[in-house]
């Protein structure tokens, strides 16, 4: 949209004044409220448990309505040895639907801590069927492949929903 | 090139040593989870299984798998739910039944988490891979400097002396591990760099599981007849589907490929190969862990546990260095002495100041420096340069200017020189340096007395040597002892005997150590006749009964002989063995040439008793009369019916004859060059005077039969002599 706007502006761009003035602020305006549009950003924050111990590997991932894997969020350790060894269930989702995760991997994340994640997930998935997903795993004690989940309805909004292993609670908004 | 590779050793060296034994220490304790596995585990006999097998004695064992591994050492490990939680189980294969839990200490943890990242995460990761990398330096500049000390890369695994100095501890156990240290910095390496992304890992291959197409009825794997096409030797893992994904499939790794089968079919969906760089990965870790096998697991961790010795070692050896024994007595360089020192080893630097002290004693003032220090010295009336040679015959590093400054030297300098050089004489460039220095004075200065050369450090050479600069200098020079040090035993006289109990002018001692001292014919006793005296030395022999045999000649007063005649026998008696390394009987099978007059046979006789190997032996002996000193006399008959001795031949220079030794010698040139001919070695002991025309006719000798001279034989080691 920004795009179309600046070309609109260049055939402009011989004409007097105030009409540069008028067609800039114009320009500005959509592109405000455009970007206003992409601030519903899906935000998910994973809180774990206090745990004495290694740093924890884990992934956040979309589950379609169907209960299969859509698509991963966030990958928190970064050596691909232990995402294989300690994500079992995601390391072998994300072969069969390969996705570049370089950008959306992080740090492992030790006991009490916790990430936030940005997603650019469409909003209208919203009470669609779609849940998130954390597989978590602490190296020499436990693996869950299914530490956490919740639905993307309304209702669960800002809810904390609480994790059954490493995880605390996990809870979005949009 | 030595220079650079001294430096980067030392200061390495210094600055790693803590971190590197750190991890050293942690990956010893490592290793020994391996070799703790104990042989019920691991070992496991695979034979010509197959999975199927495995799996049906399994069966009903387990309540959830998820999946089952063999360890590179053949242990079975099966991960499994008990309850929700996860358990580790080493299992027998051909019963199924669990043999133990894997261990999961937390000190073991722990240590591991150490040894990766010094606890301290990616900092620390990248700190482990550089300590790795400096590891791998030190290990090559290690072989390079070991090389210089030896002389070349031919010379790597020649005349390897077990001498117990620090120095040569450090180095050859250093040059033993080199092998299994760089294969752990390197496979260390690797690791890290894998750690890093820089080298795939073993999860680096983009792998894709398949998807079962059809959701049946779920199956036991043990029903699963294709599982019987893999045999368990190549078998490593084979992951079970996840319970809650019906689409899940078995995935079945070997070290070649990863195959997948339908969970409900047992059909193979796919297979895929592993890149060359996956299998290495994998290959890298087992090794590094020493996880192949249980002896390598060992020989990584002893190999690890030299490192910190490396430390302490290389540490006190540069320190000792820098301290380079206390020479502020010795700082005037208006002195009218002046000695200079070239050295690697602290050695050289102890007859230095053996020298510098002696002449202080005697009146003078002395400087000592090292020999880099050359430059005029208009006060000094006599300059002393000692030296060794290093490597391939260059100086020492704290020498290499001496020659070009020699030649620049104004005419203020009107003092007169002497060198004396010190060296093995089992190596081509013995004295090389020494020798140039020589050469290089001669031109310029005059010389006040002759090239000295002091072969394996003998105390006995240095001595006689002391002596001579004693008679020069018309001074009374009272030496210190420079020797390895070592603490003086008791010993016990057993036995004492006089030869011609009427003459009374050879005494032999039998004596016995009371603190099962080491040694060998041909060492030296060294023996303090009272509180105020220096050492005296005797060459000994060693004989069956593990005494320690000693001649002593009674003839002229002295004082060492006339303390040993006054022992009685069951008296105790202190003194230090010497490790004389240069005079012991040579190993290996060929033929010996024994050249020695009076109680210089002594080592002889100590060497000829303990001949099991029943080598061949010609003992060429010298003395005065046949009732005087013949000591030997009563035991040739029977030493040679035992073939313990070849040929004996006897020259008696008081006897009806007036024999000497090198006249026996020259009536047996026949037999004494086949002797030469089979690889014979020499050896020599007694007088300076003897040894002059013994050496003469033995050049003399050889020469004529194109055998080389004394100097070649010394060459190839197969020439030695202790000479009085």
């Amino acid at each position: 949209m920004i795009i179309i706007c600046f070309i609109v502006a260049e055939i402009f761009l011989g004409s007097d004044l105030m009409r540069k003035i008028i067609f800039i602020t114009l320009v500005s305006a959509v592109s405000f409220i455009t970007s206003i549009a992409d601030a519903s950003d899906l935000l998910v924050q994973v809180q774990f448990k206090n745990y004495e111990g290694e740093k924890s590997y884990s992934a956040l991932y979309l589950v379609n309505p169907n209960g299969r894997y859509e698509k991963t969020l966030w990958v928190s350790g970064d050596e691909a040895e232990w995402q294989e060894e300690g994500l079992v269930r995601w390391w072998k989702y994300q072969s069969r639907k390969p996705q570049a995760i370089d950008g959306i991997t992080g740090a492992s994340v030790g006991g009490g801590d916790r990430y936030l994640v940005h997603s650019a997930l469409d909003p209208r998935l919203i009470n669609q069927g779609y849940k998130l997903r954390v597989e978590t795993s602490v190296e020499h004690l436990e693996s869950y492949t299914m530490d956490a989940e919740v639905e993307l309805t309304t209702e669960n909004i800002g809810k904390k929903v609480d994790g059954t292993g490493w995880v605390r609670y996990i809870r979005f908004k949009w | 090139m030595k220079v650079t590779a001294r430096k980067l050793h030392l200061y390495l060296g210094i600055t790693a040593t803590l971190i590197l034994s750190a991890l050293a220490v942690s990956g010893f304790i490592l290793s020994t989870k391996v070799i703790t596995e104990n042989i019920d585990i691991s070992s496991q006999a695979v034979g010509d299984g197959n999975l199927l097998q495995l799996l049906k004695h399994i069966e009903g064992k387990f309540e959830e798998v998820e999946f089952i591994q063999q360890t590179p050492a053949k242990a079975f490990i099966v991960q499994h739910r008990q309850r929700g939680a996860v358990h580790k189980s080493y299992i027998d294969i051909h019963t199924g039944e669990i043999i133990s839990e894997v261990g999961t200490s937390p000190f073991y943890n722990w240590v591991q988490d150490f040894h990766r990242s010094l606890l301290m995460e990616k900092p620390g990761k990248v700190i482990v891979a550089l300590t790795a990398l400096i590891l791998l330096i030190l290990s090559i500049s290690g072989l390079i400097l070991y090389r210089s000390k030896q002389g070349g890369w031919r010379q790597l695994f020649r005349s390897i002396s077990f001498e117990p100095s620090l120095a040569n501890l450090h180095s050859i156990i250093g040059f033993i591990s080199l092998i299994p240290l760089v294969v752990i910095s390197l496979s260390g390496l690797y690791l890290s760099l894998i750690t890093f992304g820089v080298v795939p890992s073993s999860s680096a291959q983009r792998i894709t599981y398949p998807e079962s197409p059809v959701e049946l009825d779920a199956v036991l794997p043990s029903t699963l007849d294709n599982f019987k096409d893999i045999r368990l030797d190549e078998f490593r893992e084979i992951i079970y589907p996840i319970p809650e994904d019906w689409f899940d499939v078995y995935a079945v790794k070997s070290h070649q490929n990863i195959q997948f089968f339908d969970q409900f079919t047992g059909e193979q969906l796919s297979k895929q190969n592993y890149q060359p760089a996956v299998r290495w990965s994998l290959f890298v870790l087992d090794l590094h862990s020493g996880e192949i096998h249980p002896a390598l697991a060992v020989l990584f961790g002893i190999s690890s546990l030299t490192i910190p010795f490396f430390g302490v070692t290389g540490l006190i050896l540069w320190l000792r260095k820098r301290n380079n024994l206390n020479l502020k007595a010795f700082s005037n360089d208006n002195a009218d002495v002046v000695i200079l020192v070239g050295s690697e080893t602290n050695t050289t630097w102890q007859f230095s100041h053996s020298l510098g002290k002696a002449l202080v004693g005697a009146g003078h003032s002395v400087y000592i420096a090292a020999m880099n220090e050359l430059k005029d010295f208009p006060n000094a009336k006599y300059l002393f340069a000692m030296s060794a040679t290093y490597g391939d015959g260059d100086a020492p590093q704290n020498a290499n200017n001496f020659l070009s400054t020699a030649m620049t030297l104004s005419n203020q300098n009107t003092w007169q020189y002497s060198v004396i050089g010190f060296g093995d004489s089992s190596f081509d460039k013995f004295c090389h340096f020494p020798n140039q220095i020589m050469n290089t004075l001669s031109n310029r200065f005059s010389a006040f007395l002759p090239f000295c050369a002091i072969d394996k450090q003998c105390p006995i050479s240095f001595e006689k040597w002391g002596s001579t600069v004693s008679e020069v200098l018309g001074k009374e020079l009272k030496f210190d002892d420079v020797s390895i040090k070592r603490s003086r035993c008791k010993f016990k006289v057993e036995e004492k005997t006089y030869f011609n109990q009427k003459k009374k002018s050879v005494v032999r001692l039998h004596l016995k150590s009371s603190t099962k001292t080491q040694f060998n014919s041909g060492d030296l006793l060294a023996i303090k006749p009272n509180k105020g005296s220096h050492e005296r030395y005797y060459s000994i022999a060693k004989n069956d009964n593990g005494q320690l045999e000693l001649y002593v000649s009674i003839k002229r007063p002295g004082l060492g002989s006339d303390y040993l005649n006054s022992l009685k026998k069951n008296q105790t008696l202190h003194a230090r063995v010497i490790n004389n390394q240069h005079f012991h009987e040579p190993k290996g099978d060929m033929p010996l040439i024994l050249i020695g007059a009076g109680t210089g046979v002594a080592p002889f006789i100590g060497m000829i008793k303990q001949n099991h190997s029943k080598r061949v032996i010609d003992l060429y002996f010298g003395c005065q009369h046949l009732n005087c000193d013949f000591v030997i006399g009563d035991e040739i008959k029977h030493w040679k019916q035992q073939r313990l001795l070849t040929q004996c031949h006897v020259a008696f220079s008081k006897g009806q004859r007036k024999q000497y030794v090198q006249d026996s010698l020259q009536a047996q040139e026949t037999t004494f060059i086949k002797r030469i001919q089979s690889g014979a070695v020499i050896m020599i002991c007694g007088s300076q005077a003897m040894y002059e025309s013994v050496s003469s006719v033995l050049d003399e000798m050889l020469t004529r039969h194109g055998l080389g001279n004394i100097e070649t034989l010394s060459q190839q080691n197969r020439f030695h002599s202790e000479v009085y």
